[in-house]
């Protein structure tokens, strides 16, 4: 009986703080799609940098940088590649945006996979507030065991 | 030495609850600006704010499939199509009651706990570290004018339609005799394409909301900056709902409800 306490006070205990640092320091997640194809395949598990402990470290999102963000177009999570960032001029021969300036806390993101990702030449800037996390590429894969040794770029 | 290493340990998980419930379920915060007056003031009125991270997209189709499934009685090849389509973002909507039901699919992504009228607690766009406190004003999908205190060229079109209406009634003209109403607006738009004195009338124009997105606006709308100055706002950023706030300056202090002055009662 006092085991079963320890446990339950254990588990109590440990909870919050699981749930904590999952959601504002680190995270482990699953990559669903290939529209990253040559770096990320589907169903590799990563290491994802929270927003709000990595900006104590590394103040800003850089250009190739792999980022995780809410979609503007119908809120689900995506993953792309950070292509531009804000006040660049960006050079699409689509007839995407009339004035192709990247505005103010914006950013333009790519699939590496460029046939077969939906990314910001459909659904335009990003706002940097979307953004949920961030690639930790020094750690590398978690999952499958065979990408173990492969380098993230 | 363990039992301090157990009391930190238990402090930190109580930390780490509090931060949990002000994240994702409620929070009491500070209001500060202008921009809301006649509902929020601008100094010593607390906003109690019901947050709904949670509470993500895909439960809610979930949920409408399962009632779909339940009380429909669709064929099995329908009720695959459908769970097919409803993975690709459309939702199920239901219209009438009884025998009168009939289901509809509508590409909206808007969580249906996101009203037209409803106080909103969101990121700024332009700049994330920055929360304003705006209200709802359309939904994807709607149209709305971008700015309601100045004019529109629909407005002046029909003001200038107006008159020549009425010169035409009391004068007799012959001009205006076979003429509908659509040709002599017509003419008026090639008119007003010409004159230049009117183009900053034009940029105030009627637009449509993205999927996806909101249109914000406070309710001071001389002294606030809101969507007609950064634009589209998608639901990404909005944070919470804010349902009561507390008013400081008053002698007798109490919650008092936020009302949805866009509904019918």
């Amino acid at each position: 009986m006092n085991n079963f306490k320890a446990l339950l006070k254990t588990i109590a205990i440990s909870t919050p703080i699981y749930l904590y640092t999952s959601s504002n320091i680190v995270t482990i997640g699953r990559i669903q799609g290939e529209s990253m194809a040559p770096a990320l395949h589907n169903n590799d598990y990563i290491i994802i940098n929270k927003p709000c402990f990595f900006n104590m470290f590394f103040k800003d999102l850089n250009k190739q940088d792999i980022i995780f963000f809410k979609n503007p177009d119908d809120n689900s999570l995506c993953c792309k590649r950070i292509v531009n960032k804000e006040y660049d001029v960006i050079d699409t021969n689509d007839e995407l945006h009339d004035v192709n300036v990247v505005p103010k806390h914006h950013l333009f993101v790519l699939g590496d996979n460029r046939n077969n990702s939906i990314d910001s030449r459909k659904y335009g800037y990003v706002s940097e507030g979307l953004v949920v996390g961030s690639v930790n590429k020094t750690i590398g894969f978690v999952w499958p065991p065979s990408r173990w040794f492969d380098k993230l770029e | 030495m363990s039992s301090i290493f157990v009391k930190t340990i238990k402090f930190f998980s109580g930390f780490c609850f509090v931060k949990l419930v002000e994240e994702n379920f409620i929070s009491l915060n500070p209001s500060s600006g202008e921009s809301m007056l006649p509902t929020i003031q601008p100094q010593n009125d607390w906003l109690l704010i019901w947050k709904f991270k949670l509470s993500s997209n895909s439960r809610h189709k979930n949920e409408q499939i399962q009632e779909i499934t339940n009380n429909e009685n669709l064929s099995p090849q329908a009720k695959k199509v459908m769970k097919n389509l409803t993975t690709l973002g459309y939702q199920i909507h239901n219209e009438g009651e009884g025998k009168s039901k009939k289901t509809f699919l509508r590409s909206y992504s808007v969580l249906d706990n996101l009203e037209v009228g409803d106080v909103v607690v969101a990121r700024k766009p332009t700049n994330s570290d920055i929360r304003v406190c705006k209200r709802i004003l359309a939904k994807e999908g709607d149209i709305i004018l971008m700015d309601p205190t100045k004019k529109s060229k629909l407005s002046t079109i029909a003001y200038h339609v107006n008159v020549l209406e009425n010169e035409a009634l009391s004068a007799d003209n012959e001009d205006f005799v076979g003429k509908n109403d659509k040709e002599l607006i017509h003419e008026k738009i090639d008119e007003l394409n010409l004159n230049e004195n009117f183009l900053d009338s034009y940029e105030n124009k009627f637009v449509k909301v993205p999927k996806g997105h909101v249109w914000l606006g406070g309710d001071n709308t001389e002294f606030s900056v809101d969507s007609r100055n950064y634009g589209f706002l998608p639901i990404g950023l909005i944070e919470g709902k804010v349902i009561y706030h507390i008013n400081f300056n008053k002698s007798f202090y109490k919650f008092e409800k936020i009302t949805n002055c866009y509904k019918d009662i």
